[in-house]
């Protein structure tokens, strides 16, 4: 009978999970779907003029740049930090100052993003501002930098572990051999950890772009063509921004829930990508060995 | 198992039996009103305890008033819900949102202006003795002037970092109507997601422009400067006789008419202590 009871349970709640997510899907699509009968789903993405205030024209497509420019550009300077900072906690430390290191690391992961985006409008930007003169500090590089900041700990515990795994398996036999513990690092850690470091690079992408608060408060929130130096918006800040003064039930209204709607779209896209590439690159990673 | 299951119920059964009307007022809306109200309503809260004391023939409840800012929209939306007793708007309620309440009653509590500020280090305030014309701001806003240079050649010929609200909100909207009229903001903006941060912006930035609520920008008298438009100084005088033209109504609105404890609190932010409060955050009252 309990086993019974065990098994309709995880049903459940499997079932109440996917539910959700569907429920939240459903939910957007209900939302935006006004808007998007009226716009046509290409028009908006291809758009290139968000104007809430005089024209109402709305077309996310520099948002939606930007929004990627902003995660990647995140999740390229954190792993090079990251990996830095990984194999240094794994090779070139004490045990203690790794273990004193890593629950710094943890503590990084519970500081509220408001106040990462604080730290990030008076170092960053300020710090544009006074010692690089630029007339104003707010610009992509600024958001990539403070979310660097913020998914690098993800990134640092992910490849960590699996460099304490690959550690296990080879470093007695690579020391046996009499190699160097740089050339373990660059011949057979780099080769071994490649999978995980893609998985972590994934996960950190995720988050990256849906990273509201911090972003909002340095990207500058001008809905324009970025470059790595000027303002621009991305669409969780356009959100956040536009939607506490929006009328319920306008255009304008409509506009934003699909912008939130095609951000889940294109986050889920990307996911499926990564996901069936991951697959085939496990199965490639296993015939191998 | 069995604990959980206890621990449920006993949740639920608290929930219900807590839930007192009649002693709570809600308030949802604008973040421009709401430290306003929230103020208003500890104060009240502190002086009365409970709802009887503040007049007669009202439950002995204890005085509890919730606000939950989100803007503008979001209180009317509430209002329309029925999710809050009161919308607090830093606007006009507009007619489509005024037909979706039925029997609305409005509430004017005061009247918030718009300055045009500057950091107190750009030299314009020397040169056009702090004052602009609006043709000349909406040459600034809307970007045909680039750089300061281009306003007055005496200036820096540094960019004008140009900071506004959110071009979709309420504040925005009473400068694009008052001011801009169907000429458009830079995209290059900066949108500031509050107040508090535009006016940040501004002292941060030597060569920042941008409108800061009446109130924000005396409660930061010597960090920014305010301007004068078209000779018009934005002081207290002149926003009350509209000849400072760039100023917006602070209402609160409700569905159908107030209930006696509701109506006892609208009473006492329009009495001399609830207009002192709302005077204090900087906003003004017209005197009757």
């Amino acid at each position: 009978m309990q086993a019974k009871i065990f098994k309709f349970s995880i049903y459940f709640f499997t079932f109440l999970a996917l539910g959700l997510f569907g429920l939240f899907v459903a939910f957007l699509w209900r939302e935006a779907y006004p808007f998007l009968v009226q716009n046509g789903l290409v028009s908006f993405i291809l758009g290139s003029e968000w104007d809430a205030s005089v024209d109402k024209r709305f077309g996310v497509f520099y948002i939606l740049c930007a929004t990627f420019y902003v995660a990647a550009l995140a999740c390229v300077v954190s792993l090079f930090f990251s990996l830095g900072v990984a194999i240094f906690l794994s090779f070139y430390c004490s045990v203690k100052f790794k273990n004193i290191a890593m629950w710094f690391v943890n503590m990084l992961v519970g500081i509220p993003s408001i106040v990462y985006g604080f730290f990030a409008v008076v170092v960053i930007v300020g710090g544009f501002e006074r010692f690089l003169s630029f007339s104003t500090g707010e610009c992509v590089l600024a958001a990539g930098l403070i979310l660097a900041l913020m998914i690098a700990p993800f990134f640092i515990l992910n490849v960590t572990q699996s460099f304490e795994a690959i550690k296990t398996r080879y470093l007695k036999d690579s020391d046996a051999l009499g190699v160097s513990r740089e050339f373990f690092i660059t011949k057979v850690l780099f080769r071994q950890s490649r999978f995980a470091i893609f998985v972590g690079f994934i996960l950190a992408f995720s988050r990256a772009i849906g990273e509201t608060m911090a972003v909002m408060m340095v990207i500058g929130n001008a809905p324009i063509a970025p470059t790595l130096l000027s303002k621009a918006q991305s669409i969780s800040s356009l959100i956040v921004l536009e939607m506490p003064m929006s009328e319920i039930g306008s255009m304008h209204y409509h506009a934003l829930f699909a912008s939130a709607f095609v951000l889940l779209a294109s986050v889920l896209v990307l996911n499926l990508i990564f996901f069936t590439l991951s697959s085939r690159y496990q199965k490639r990673l296993a015939s191998e060995i | 198992m069995k604990f959980l299951k206890f621990l449920l119920v006993g949740a639920l059964a608290y929930s219900v039996l807590s839930a007192n009307e009649s002693g709570k007022i809600t308030f949802a809306g604008s973040s421009t009103l709401a430290p306003v109200i929230s103020k208003a309503g500890t104060d009240f809260a502190e002086k009365f305890g409970s709802w009887d004391k503040v007049k007669a023939g009202l439950p002995a409840e204890k005085i509890e008033i919730f606000i939950s800012p989100g803007g503008s929209g979001a209180g009317v939306k509430a209002v329309i819900d029925g999710t809050s007793d009161f919308g607090m708007l830093a606007r006009d309620v507009k007619a489509d949102e005024r037909a979706k309440i039925e029997n609305m009653q409005e509430f004017t509590l005061g009247i918030d202006a718009l300055n045009i500020a500057v950091n107190p280090q750009n030299d314009l305030i020397k040169l056009k003795k702090g004052n602009l014309s609006k043709a000349e701001i909406v040459k600034i806003f809307s970007g045909e002037y680039k750089k300061w240079s281009d306003l007055d050649p005496a200036l820096p010929s540094d960019e004008i970092v140009i900071v506004t609200r959110d071009l979709g909100g309420g504040a925005h909207e009473i400068f694009q109507n008052k001011i801009m009229k169907d000429v458009k903001v830079s995209k290059d903006a900066i949108q500031a997601p509050s107040m508090g941060a535009l006016v940040a912006k501004i002292i941060q930035n030597p060569r920042a422009i941008g409108y800061a609520s009446f109130g924000i920008a005396n409660q930061n008298a010597g960090k920014i400067t305010s301007l004068k438009i078209e000779g018009v100084e934005p002081s207290r005088e002149n926003i009350l006789n509209k000849s400072y033209e760039i100023s917006r109504p602070l209402i609160i609105i409700k569905k159908g008419e107030p209930s006696k404890t509701q109506s006892a609190f609208v009473e006492y932010l329009r009495s001399e202590a609830g207009v002192k409060t709302i005077e204090e955050q900087g906003f003004i009252v017209p005197s009757k």
